[in-house]
């Protein structure tokens, strides 16, 4: 086909004569073939009669192959459906056609490029039909094909990314949802303030305290309450809207609402930094049941400590006024023992002895009452006692009364040394050590002390070989006038124990025993490291 | 003006039934799912203020449009309301993804959409009253709906005013129903021509 070319010598401007035929027929053809669309022409038959160069690259036939076979012959799916369809209508009627890529996937079955060979296995076309009117051959139809891969790429992925945006809106609108829904249901009125003092409730609860309804002075007491806000002025709020005193860390104030409703509520206050600036969320908790509460405890402490003063008072006023007619009668007895003893029958006898020993265990009975209703009265301050010295202290008070062998008091390690009162220290183990050795057989009875610690707690033990206590009895042996055994088998007023728990209980422990019957028994005195702070208060 | 008797408007709307009808069932078949078209109503209004489409002058419209030339010639479109554009497009893909415009691919298919039906009431028309038509490729616009027939390439406006035969057309989709409009619009030769040549296929069919 190819000519030479027209020689310039001959011919001037215009260089090529479009009017002459072969020229323009070969200027066509190298234009169509190097279009960057698909180009096909269909007679009326629709048998193919051109097929450029474009269409002999991506469908892999050149156009030999294809020119005088009809379309359906060279793609068989062609012989039905859309392109077929619109073939018709431009052939018969002229109508001219749109083919997209959406709705009409891999029209004809050409390949894609290499780069989209993954993810298409047919080129995305966009197709255009038209019909040609020729004076000479009626009307043809003309197939533009183009490539649009890489529009219905860029769709897919634009696609894809949308619906992934929409995911993440819906998601983050759902946990934002969820957060609000938090907020707003917390019983807890939450608020946060910014550094200039601008404080903004976040949920209803706070919307109720600080809003129209709510307390007015509430923001300015916040304000107050949060720290280094210095370049802000602030009113120190009325004394009665802080109910706690701010260095305790506590922070509790009253809110009075417009409704008439004081609300006693505790303040948190927690910051963070966002956009560089200091924030701080204040949380508001509705106190008025737990300050009920406290309100009925002090009562009932009010109560219980008036009536176990009451009680101390009476127990003191009572064994101290009966001892003046007890002495009496003692005194008399006495007297009429000395002088009448021998004198009268022997009956006379026995009686004034029983008489004299009544009076007798009725004066330690008293003096024991005393005793134990003083440790409550006559308390002294708390020092360090060092145990060792107290028990050096009552072993000596045994060898002066003699009332026990030489030896039997036996002390195991080191003692430490703990806080309490020392008079009622002594008393508190001489009537444990004098107990166990009361409780024992007299020549081989021994009570032995040792101490262990806990991280806590200071433990003494006191541990005779004597007669054991049945487990049944434990608790009830410290209780005042508590005996085990007939007066005629162990002397003692049963007062003794109860004066040990006292002494114990006011120094903060625990006194407890543990035995069984004929094994001997081990009294535990546990004092704590750190006085609680009743005892420590009530000790001052 | 345009006084059609009874049997001139229901030749029209024949035609036009049977245009949209094959043009459902072409789009039935390429997006597989049943798609039903149906034209309930025909009306013919001498200015563009009288159609529903004025009512909300500064609604966006997409439009499909196709000019046409023979013995009667002027310009026939297919014209929703964006969101409805969409709403069909994405009906018809079975696709649906929160894009608040057509995409170009989108685009792209509702004008094939539009070429369908466009193509199948003037091929109908053409076919039955034996009238070769010369039709344009489809273009598309997007545009408030008052301006929907301002010209931009200053082609139609023959000197008389346009009037306008408008098809109210529905598609019936899966889910939901889409209301759409056909507009012809000619000038009153052509539609006066248009006229002639139904009253005589109607005396041909007759006598």
């Amino acid at each position: 086909m190819k000519k030479p070319p027209p020689d310039p010598t001959t011919e001037a401007t215009p260089s090529f004569d479009l009017g002459r035929d072969s020229n323009a027929a070969e200027l066509f053809a190298a234009l169509l073939d190097t279009a960057d669309t698909g180009l096909v022409a269909l007679t009326a038959d629709r048998t193919i009669c051109h097929w450029n160069q474009w269409m002999q690259t991506r469908s892999g036939l050149r156009a030999d192959q294809v020119l005088g076979k009809s379309l359906h012959d060279v793609f068989p799916e062609t012989r039905l459906g859309r392109v077929s369809l619109a073939i018709d209508d431009c052939l018969k009627f002229g109508m001219p056609a749109v083919i997209s890529p959406s709705l009409n996937q891999g029209a004809l079955p050409l390949s894609p490029l290499p780069q989209f060979t993954a993810s298409f296995e047919r080129m995305e076309q966009s197709i255009r039909i038209h019909p040609i009117k020729t004076r000479n051959s009626g009307t043809l139809c003309s197939l533009i094909i183009r490539d649009v891969t890489l529009a219905v790429q860029r769709d897919r992925l634009l696609r894809k990314q949308a619906a992934e945006l929409a995911d993440l809106v819906t998601q983050s609108k759902r946990s934002e949802d969820r957060t609000k829904a938090i907020l707003q249901n917390t019983i807890d009125a939450i608020l946060v303030a910014s550094d200039d003092g601008n404080i903004e409730p976040l949920n209803s609860r706070a919307q109720e305290l600080c809003g129209p309804d709510g307390d007015p002075e509430l923001r300015n007491i916040i304000r107050f309450l949060l720290p280094d806000s210095d370049h802000i002025p602030i009113t120190q709020p009325p004394s009665n809207r802080l109910l706690t005193d701010l260095g305790t860390g506590v922070i509790e104030v009253m809110a009075f609402t417009k409704s008439g409703r004081n609300i006693p509520l505790e303040v948190a206050i927690s910051h963070f930094s966002a956009d560089q600036r200091y924030h701080y969320i204040i949380t508001l908790r509705d106190i008025s049941q737990r300050k009920r509460h406290e309100m009925e405890i002090q009562r009932t402490m009010a109560e219980l400590e008036r009536s176990n003063s009451e009680l101390e008072q009476f127990a003191y006023a009572a064994s101290h006024d009966l001892q003046e007619p007890l002495r009496m009668v003692s005194s008399y007895t006495q007297l009429i023992a000395r002088r009448y003893e021998g004198k009268l029958d022997e009956t006379a006898d026995e009686f004034i002895h029983y008489a004299v020993d009544g009076t007798q265990r009725m004066q330690r009975m008293i003096d024991d009452l005393l005793t134990l209703s003083r440790v409550g009265r006559h308390g002294k301050p708390f020092h360090p006692v060092p145990l060792d010295d107290l028990f050096d202290a009552i072993v000596v008070n045994f060898k002066r009364a003699g009332s026990a062998p030489e030896g039997n008091i036996i002390r195991e390690g080191h003692l430490p040394t703990v806080m309490g009162d020392a008079s009622q220290l002594l008393l508190l183990f001489q009537n444990l050590v004098s107990n166990g050795l009361k409780y024992s057989d007299p020549e081989s009875g021994r009570v032995r002390i040792f101490a262990a610690d806990t991280p806590n707690s200071h433990r003494i033990f006191v541990a005779d070989n004597g007669i054991g206590i049945d487990p049944q009895y434990h608790e009830t042996i410290f209780e005042i006038f508590k005996r085990l055994h007939g007066y005629g088998d162990y002397a003692g007023t049963g007062i003794g124990l109860a004066i040990c728990k006292k002494i114990t209980d006011r120094h903060g422990g625990i006194l407890s025993v543990s035995s069984n019957p004929g094994e001997g028994s081990t009294f535990c005195v546990e004092l704590p490291k750190e006085l609680p702070i009743v005892a420590a208060s009530e000790s001052m | 003006m345009i006084d059609l008797s009874e049997l001139e408007h229901d030749t029209i709307s024949e035609l036009i039934n049977i245009g949209v009808g094959r043009a459902a069932s072409s789009l039935s078949e390429m997006v597989d799912q049943p798609v039903e078209l149906t034209v309930p109503r025909i009306t013919f209004v001498e200015r563009f203020s009288d159609t529903d489409l004025a009512r909300a002058p500064t609604e966006v419209v997409s439009a499909v449009s196709q000019t046409f030339d023979g013995p009667f010639k002027g310009e026939a479109m297919l014209v929703f309301p964006e969101e409805r554009s969409l709403e069909l497009v994405r009906s018809l893909l079975k696709v649906d993804v929160p894009l608040d415009t057509l995409t170009d691919l989108e685009q792209e298919a509702l004008m094939e959409v539009g070429n369908i039906i466009l193509n199948a009431c003037l091929g109908s028309i053409s076919n039955v009253l034996g009238e070769p038509i010369n039709c344009s490729m489809p273009s598309f616009r997007k545009r408030e709906s008052r301006s929907l027939l301002d010209v931009d390439d200053g082609d139609l406006g023959t000197g008389s005013k346009p009037v306008l035969m408008i098809l109210h057309v529905q598609f019936m989709l899966r889910q939901n129903d889409i209301d759409g409009y056909v507009l012809f619009v000619m000038d009153l030769d052509s539609i006066q021509m248009l006229r002639e040549l139904v009253r005589r296929f109607i005396a041909n069919s007759l006598g």
